[in-house]
């Protein structure tokens, strides 16, 4: 009895392993048509061969963009039947895609279609040779007049265009009128001084004043910076590079919002922050506009409606009313050999810069995009207002992680941490930066 | 009963001084301590499961109001999970499989035999996990695209099972090294060839091992997640750990739905190890892990 049960085990053993080895080896065969190097599909479509693009896609899964951009992707798969064919593959976690890109770059097998967070990752892969050349698509006026004005020269590299700005990210300060009124604080400050009192008065109510954080990539204080190196170096503060002594001096601006934000900021995430602001723990916050949505929908009620937008604050009465304004997504192409797929590359690129589409995707999301869309189409008025606020903004400029290349960014988080313990000072601080920059 | 049995009874019955009953407090305060400390995180994390977005954002620690079913529906639904959780299960049992097999292969021949360069190749085995799997992305998708094994589930089992050889062989050859060598010689007089040695001898006594070595494959195959989003492209060939991020994004997260798929996806794991815990405990404090 005891000898049949180990030869019963040992052959369900045998089974399972068998079906284990085998399970997904077909499906990946007839997913290799899909997703084959050459992008082409074996598959005899009558006279021509349907060419297909890989697209791995992180507007997906729970993304606010992902609806809609799912259907125009699906809408140019109808439209180009037979012709075209994008397929996406679903990424959801950023900093795996992110890995992902850059291994697929690095092994010579970049996707079709892709996006990238990073001009400065741009410039290093355009500079490898990975990426297609864009420059004659841009050079139809077609297609060039429908981005918001400057946006493509500032994409150029040495005149030649490698990627497609998309996503832009439009950030203000927001304030909850509610709690500042309740402080006694009956005007948006201008000016980093008049914070300071806001902040004052807002402790003495029990609140938090400002939503900071150190943890993952320190976004909202990331944000902060951004808006103190605008106040201390205006707009050209990027171009004279972090030798210039306003990065300093906006460090120490950081280093006193500290002094009036919650307990935990110290190690905090999104979450944290984002649990601090929607519950009305904390009264003054920075984000860009697709965190609108979810404002309304998980914030406590009436904070939506008691929200004040403004642009940045003045530093000794200079450089106030600055926008943070960037791209926040480039699509690009890897390099193609077959200019078929170069044309399939480009019908989609056009496709997806339809004005009619980016209204829909900038109504249902909360983003906002590079492509020039007339405010009074968008149907939400907050988002409306940022756009016109930071059409009429003094200057605008890009956020800090956007202007820097990604080294700096990933170095910004563990130096911010060691700012607020006090055991590096501002000078200190930004020549950490410098360091990662090297 | 017997006089011995009834005298063990006696020895283990509680004496009320108060240097016992302090002693007896604090040695509860402790347990408690460490119970607490290791169940809550994990309680919490099925609490959070059932709440809303706003609930959890509101009090992170409060019970929901209306226990949110729905996150769990949301979860299998919206991220395909079925189909995941059995990707999940092919490749972690046989990347468990593979990889006990080759290095009990491995280590008998390193712990048995004598030979030049044993304990060379024994360091370069073990310096694997020392290595940063994320350093070693661009070889291993290069090798696997050499192959033509990318988008395929094959990848990732030949994947695990070689990047889990260190640790694998590290706790197998222990139990072997422990083996006295006059059994084996024994068994050889006796008749007994290389493989009956091997099959009938040597893996039944290291079981212990083979079965923690096991485990703790199991448990890496299941939540490895780099390389499985890094290797498989289609839909139908994802894993559950990527499943659980379907519910994050770049600047938002479906946080209660996420929970609810980490929920789900953590079960398997507790499974395995609730089933093979004795023998687990048993290779650690018997076997090379023990130091």
């Amino acid at each position: 009895m005891k000898k049949s049960s180990k030869k019963l085990i040992a052959l369900i053993s045998t089974v399972v392993l068998s079906v284990g080895m085998f399970a997904g080896c077909g499906s990946s065969a007839t997913e290799e048509t899909d997703s084959s190097n050459d992008g082409t599909t074996k598959e005899e479509t009558g006279k021509t061969e349907e060419i297909a693009l890989t697209f791995p896609c992180i507007w997906v899964g729970s993304d606010s963009k992902a609806e809609v951009f799912g259907k125009m992707v699906t809408d140019f798969n109808t439209e180009y039947e037979g012709k075209y064919q994008v397929n996406i593959e679903e990424q959801t976690d950023y900093d795996a895609y992110e890995d992902k890109i850059r291994t697929l770059i690095s092994t010579g097998t970049a996707p079709d279609i892709f996006t990238v967070k990073s001009f400065a990752d741009i410039q290093l892969f355009a500079e490898a040779g990975n990426l297609m050349d864009l420059s004659t698509f841009f050079e139809d006026s077609a297609i060039g007049d429908r981005f918001i004005t400057g946006v493509l020269d500032d994409t150029a590299i040495d005149g030649k265009m490698y990627a497609m700005p998309y996503e832009n990210a439009i950030i203000p300060i927001m304030y909850n009128n509610k709690l500042m009124e309740a402080a006694g604080v009956t005007e948006l400050p201008g000016s980093f001084d008049e914070l300071w009192d806001a902040c004052d008065k807002l402790k003495g109510t029990g609140v938090f004043p400002l939503s900071e954080m150190t943890g993952d990539n320190a976004w909202t204080s990331m944000l902060w910076y951004s808006y103190a190196v605008a106040a201390c170096g205006g707009a050209d503060v990027y171009d004279k590079g972090l030798e210039d002594p306003a990065f300093v001096e906006a460090a120490e601006i950081l280093r006193k919002m500290f002094d009036y934000t919650s307990s935990d900021a110290i190690g905090a995430d999104a979450t944290v922050v984002n649990g601090h602001f929607f519950n009305e723990r904390s009264a003054v916050y920075t984000n860009g506009t697709w965190i609108l949505g979810r404002i309304k929908s998980e914030g406590v009620a009436g904070l939506y409606d008691s929200l004040a937008l403004s642009g940045g604050l003045s530093n000794d009465g200079e450089n106030g009313g600055a926008y943070l304004n960037a791209v926040q997504a480039y699509i690009c192409a890897g390099k193609q050999e077959d200019p078929a797929k170069e044309e399939a590359v480009q019908a989609f690129m056009k496709f997806i810069t339809e004005k009619d589409k980016i209204v829909e995707l900038t109504n249902s999301s909360g983003s906002l995009f590079a492509v020039s869309v007339d405010s009074t189409e968008i149907t939400n008025t907050l988002q409306a207002e940022i756009v016109k606020q930071s059409a009429d903004a003094a200057f605008t400029i890009r956020n800090f992680n956007a202007a820097m290349p990604t080294a700096v960014g990933n170095a910004f988080p563990s130096a911010l941490e060691e700012l607020v313990l006090d055991e590096i000072t501002p000078q200190e601080f930004v020549e950490t930066l410098q360091k990662a920059a090297e | 009963m017997s006089k011995k049995v009834k005298d063990q009874e006696m020895s283990f019955k509680f004496i009320w001084t108060p240097k016992n009953v302090v002693m007896n407090i604090l040695k509860w305060i402790l347990i408690v301590f460490f119970a607490v400390y290791t169940l809550f995180p994990l309680i919490w994390l099925v609490i959070t499961s059932l709440k809303t977005n706003a609930e959890y954002f509101a009090n992170p620690f409060s019970l929901p109001a209306v226990p949110q079913w729905q996150n769990f529906t949301n979860a299998f639904t919206q991220a395909n999970l079925g189909q995941m959780i059995w990707n999940s299960v092919t490749v972690a049992f046989v990347g468990t499989i593979l990889n006990v097999v080759v290095a009990s292969m491995a280590s008998y021949a390193i712990s048995r035999f004598r030979f030049r360069g044993r304990e060379i190749i024994f360091a370069a085995f073990s310096a694997g996990i020392m290595v940063p799997l994320n350093a070693l992305m661009v070889p291993y998708f290069t090798i696997f695209s050499k192959i033509g094994l990318i988008d395929n589930l094959m990848s990732l089992r030949i994947l695990y099972a070689s990047i889990g050889l260190p640790i694998s062989m590290f706790i197998i050859r222990g139990f072997m090294d422990a083996f006295p060598v006059e059994i084996e010689e024994a068994a050889i007089i006796d008749g007994c060839g290389f493989y009956g040695r091997f099959f009938r001898m040597i893996l039944p006594l290291v079981k212990s091992g083979l079965v923690t070595a096991g485990t703790f494959q199991f448990i890496t195959c299941w939540n490895e997640f780099v390389y499985a989003n890094l290797l498989t492209s289609s839909p139908k060939l994802k894993t559950i750990q990527i499943g659980i991020r379907y519910f994050t994004n770049q600047f938002t997260t479906d946080y209660v739905s996420m929970y609810a798929a980490i929920v789900i996806a953590i079960i398997p794991s507790i499974l395995i190890y609730a089933i093979f815990q004795k023998n687990v405990i048993t290779g650690l404090t018997a076997g090379a892990v023990k130091g």
